[in-house]
């Protein structure tokens, strides 16, 4: 029996990772069905999940985040899921808020976002700066307020998920949401909590984190508002 | 422009003509591309070997000397050229990322598919 709902793990590099997050999902939540999208990895990410009989989209080359998302987004749509979640592979998210989540969607609302940030304030680290930079970005240009927009734990509806599969710049990232929210999608926040990550290294580091800031908020106060919607 | 000048362009648009006919003679070039590089390699040729062609341009539109036309239109037309390869790229990564989320899927549903068929 295929489940209603289908969560996507997109994994690069995640070998430290990915059993502890898979195997706990295997084991304890069997009532959703997964895919690892190993997003040609270079370490042992993709042989572990062979060896351990993981449900696997294993993409031969490296894609980045939006391609291996939209690679598991493309797997629903053909296979039929009426919910897809956005999960990570490096032991962040936690799937008993999944439940609250489906439960939300259920009322009839296209994308909701597990928020940390809900009921909770932030801290006043530089990441936080940042994110409250894009909540900000996002309220001016769409009049709503997305408490977290930078968590990556995001579930979509079905035609959510064909409007993911089938077009260009469809990231999973907070300039999408914006660009949505922004053309009428009804989106919700459901309050999660999350884990530290586990091992290896975010791709964020200052840097990196710099060009995303600069890359979200182009994105998000000019681009979008040329976009037509297909 | 002087006679410096001058064989610098002679030099640079031969060795960039050479350049891409060796990678064509090594079939690792579509001819296609080449197009555009042998036609600017020409007009560089020319450049430098009619300057006269181009004082006169430079003199009617008016530019107060005839070097800084030729930077002028030899930096427009490589903008333009970098535009459309940007748009190119956009598109060949496009392509790229479908065919390689193609190739996943059906795998994973052969895959499935030799599964059933086994039960």
């Amino acid at each position: 029996m295929q489940s209603e709902l289908l969560i996507v793990i997109p994994a690069y590099n995640e070998e430290e990772n990915i059993e502890n997050v898979v195997t706990y999902i295997r084991d304890n939540y069997a009532q959703y069905d997964y895919i690892v999208v190993n997003d040609g990895s270079r370490d042992r990410t993709a042989e572990i999940c062979r060896g351990k009989g993981y449900e696997l989209l294993d993409l031969p080359t490296n894609l980045g985040l939006a391609g291996a998302f939209q690679a598991g987004l493309k797997y629903a749509y053909i296979k039929g899921y009426s919910y897809a979640i956005q999960f990570d592979a490096d032991g962040q998210h936690r799937p008993e808020f999944i439940q609250a989540m489906l439960d939300r969607m259920e009322n009839g609302y296209d994308i909701v976002i597990g928020s940390r940030f809900l009921n909770y304030r932030k801290s006043k680290s530089l990441r936080m700066i940042g994110s409250k930079i894009l909540t900000v970005a996002i309220k001016m240009t769409t009049k709503v307020r997305v408490s977290d927009p930078t968590s990556g734990m995001r579930m979509f509806s079905r035609s959510m998920i064909k409007e993911f599969a089938q077009n260009l710049n469809y990231g999973p990232e907070p300039d999408t949401v914006s660009y949505l929210l922004k053309n009428g999608a009804k989106v919700s926040e459901v309050q999660v909590k999350m884990e530290e990550r586990q091992f290896g290294e975010s791709y964020l580091n200052l840097t990196g984190s710099a060009k995303y800031m600069i890359k979200m908020l182009v994105s998000i106060l000019l681009v979008q508002n040329f976009r037509k919607r297909g | 422009m002087s006679v410096l000048i001058r064989v610098l362009l002679i030099i640079s648009a031969v060795l960039m003509l050479v350049f891409m006919l060796k990678r064509i003679r090594q079939a690792k070039l579509k001819i296609e591309y080449t197009i555009f590089w042998i036609t600017f390699a020409s007009i560089l040729v020319v450049m430098g070997i009619f300057p006269e062609v181009f004082y006169n341009i430079s003199y009617l539109l008016g530019f107060q000397s005839p070097i800084s036309m030729v930077f002028l239109v030899i930096i427009f037309v490589l903008i333009i050229k970098m535009f459309f390869m940007t748009l190119q790229i956009s598109q060949l990564e496009y392509k790229i990322d479908a065919l390689v989320q193609q190739i996943a899927i059906d795998r994973k549903i052969d895959k499935e598919e030799k599964k059933e068929q086994a039960e």
